[in-house]
């Protein structure tokens, strides 16, 4: 009986620790508080691009707030301007590199450009993306526009939204809002077209840091689902 | 193409030599030389139209930096592009492989040397700015902290209590329990809060280059030149009848801007050189004006339309940007399109403050019409007194510096 109680608590204990959440806020402090300012004050444009999505914003906000976080950290340091360059010229397995407030990368773009399309149309993409054709061949001209679409800061949370449909399509139900928040999230942070096992273990492992040297790493999911509590 | 000219060429100059000795010889060879480092560039200039949206000069000069190897790469973990200061200076990383077989070299001035794949991309060479653009330094953080010293003086916190009077009156309509309750809780916060104390700053002093400036009752903002040498900071000064008066120093010379008004300068700026310095700001009716060190006053009537102020590279001139116009000392010598954004960082006027070259979605846009796209890396740089744009362009597997003068 006494070994049965010792083996329940060591299967336990793991859980615990686990899941004993760290205060984020704290931790980040600053930088934190940048991000979490940053919707405020900005409101009013990211509730409309969500809401035109009948998406649920705190489950949006949630996804993206550690990329706000880190962006806040590096925004000063950060020089795209030749992977820039590369990216028109030479394409994604040349430059791929993360712009802006929300951290898109080219490649990601390309994706949920081609899976929405996919999944929802080619016109449903045109209407929410407001360019008149939306090239997904590998060109110049098209990582050119595609670039400029992901400079812009509204347009980065319009990819946010898409990637979110594409998900919610792919991956429909769900128990409780800490799986889907910390799933999504993950697969935001890593790679969303990975399958389902290795978007979960990502989700577990801590990779996640401010600023360009990580001291400690953190877990990119356990934030966005601290965020969507708070 | 290149080995059959070569060939007539050589040909040619072996026969004529026979016919009429060395001397004449020693000259077609020269002509020969010269006429094949024709078909080079020739053959140079044809791979730089990578995109025949460009369009260069002859002012422009074309120079093959290093051909990277088969399967090399720039790191694009690794943005850290280095110009020099001169034409031939540059330096790169580059890395071939994947996972543990990636291996980087480093270019350095045309020597190619293995080194560790970078970790992280914290490059301290960000895209040069046109101008002297003054960083803004939080006044709480640590680098603050190498320039600013704080006095503080220390405050006993107070002790929380109740007088008599008060307590008479408690009674009127409190219980006998309530008040023992409150006398209680009191108790326990006079316990918490005895011999607590709490500081506050009593003045700053800025300490720069072995200088001390200051003390100063309150410091509002401090900012650091390009190269770090010079600060600029605002004080704020209130006398007895609460007039409010912020100034505007700077170790760099010795004048100053008195703003009077409740409100801090929205933005400070310097000229290249720091003999000259200006700042925006607003008075207390809310009207907007540029002050400078030397006395000038330039208002700004439309404050929601205002892009920007600086002082040019090339002789410090007052720029404005306004309703996407460009002026140049008061004088508008450029109008960007109405829904053009335009970045002042990435104008650069002419010396004589006719033309503007500007770089925008990775295209440099020059003030006498050339046109080059997708630059890796831009610098101004000096060369003999001279100023010349320099970038670094990546055509098929060449890295190419080109330089233009300014």
């Amino acid at each position: 009986m006494l070994k049965r109680v010792i083996f329940v608590l060591a299967l336990g204990l793991p859980f615990v620790f686990a899941t004993a959440q760290e205060d984020y806020g704290k931790i980040f402090s600053s930088d934190y508080s940048k991000a979490n300012q940053f919707f405020v004050t900005e409101e009013n444009w990211i509730n409309d691009i969500i809401d035109s999505f009948h998406l649920k914003r705190k489950e949006i906000k949630a996804i993206v707030f550690p990329e706000l976080i880190r962006y806040n950290s590096i925004q000063d340091k950060i020089e795209t301007f030749a992977l820039e360059s590369l990216y028109i010229q030479h394409g994604k397995t040349y430059a791929n590199f993360s712009i802006g407030r929300f951290q898109i990368k080219p490649s990601f773009a390309e994706c949920i450009e081609i899976d929405f399309i996919k999944m929802f149309g080619e016109s449903a993409l045109k209407k929410f993306l407001k360019t008149i054709v939306v090239d997904t061949m590998q060109n110049i001209a098209s990582r050119e526009a595609r670039l400029k679409r992901i400079k812009d800061e509204e347009t980065q949370l319009t990819y946010v939204c898409l990637f979110f449909k594409i998900m919610e399509q792919k991956y429909p139900i769900w128990k409780t809002d800490k799986e889907k928040i910390r799933f999504f999230a993950s697969a935001y942070n890593s790679a969303y077209r990975k399958s389902a096992k290795e978007i979960k273990e990502f989700a577990n492992k801590n990779f996640f840091y401010a600023g360009f040297i990580p001291t400690k790493k953190y877990c990119y999911a356990d934030i966005a689902w601290y965020y969507f509590q708070n | 193409m290149k080995t059959k000219s070569f060939f007539i060429i050589a040909a040619m100059t072996l026969s004529i030599a026979q016919a009429l000795g060395q001397g004449l010889l020693n000259k077609v060879k020269n002509k020969a030389t010269q006429e094949i480092n024709k078909l080079e560039q020739g053959a140079a200039s044809n791979s730089s139209a990578n995109s025949t949206r460009n369009k260069l000069s002859g002012n422009v000069t074309r120079t093959v930096a290093v051909n990277l190897r088969e399967g090399e790469s720039f790191n694009y973990s690794e943005s850290c592009i280095d110009l020099g200061a001169t034409i031939n200076q540059i330096s790169f990383i580059v890395n071939t492989g994947f996972g543990d077989k990636q291996q980087c070299f480093s270019y350095r001035n045309g020597t190619r040397t293995p080194v560790p794949c970078p970790t992280n991309t914290d490059c301290s060479t960000s895209l040069q700015c046109s101008y002297n653009k003054l960083r803004q330094i939080e006044l709480e953080s640590d680098e603050a902290k190498k320039y600013i010293v704080n006095e503080t003086e220390t405050h006993q916190v107070a002790q929380p209590t109740i007088s008599d009077q008060q307590l008479k009156m408690m009674s009127a309509y409190m219980t006998k329990e309530q008040i023992e309750q409150m006398k209680k809780q009191l108790a326990d916060a006079q316990k918490q809060t005895a011999n607590q104390t709490y500081s506050t700053i009593k003045s700053r002093t800025i300490q720069f280059n072995g200088k001390t400036y200051g003390p100063f009752s309150q410091l509002s903002q401090f900012y650091l030149s390009v190269d770090n040498k010079n600060f600029y900071a605002t004080t704020l000064e209130i006398d007895q009848a609460m007039n409010y008066t912020y100034k505007v120093i700077t170790s760099a010379v010795g004048a100053t801007i008195a703003i009077s008004g409740v409100m801090p300068p929205m933005s400070c700026i310097a000229s290249g050189d720091n003999s000259e310095f200006a700042a925006v700001v607003a008075n207390n009716e809310g009207q907007y004006r540029i002050l400078t060190s030397r006395g000038m006053t330039i208002e700004v009537p439309d404050i929601t339309n205002f892009q920007g102020a600086w002082y040019s590279t090339i002789g410090s001139h007052l720029m404005i940007l306004s309703k996407n116009n460009l002026s140049y000392d008061g004088h508008v010598i450029k109008t960007f399109e109405g829904n053009s954004s335009v970045d002042p960082c990435s104008l650069y006027v002419g010396a004589d403050g006719k033309g503007v070259t500007s770089i925008k979605d990775n295209i440099i846009s020059f003030a006498d019409g050339d046109r080059f796209e997708y630059p890796l890396k831009i610098a101004l740089i000096d060369s003999g007194g001279k100023m010349y744009f320099k970038w670094l362009a990546l055509e098929n597997q060449s890295v190419v510096i080109y330089q233009k003068p300014y």
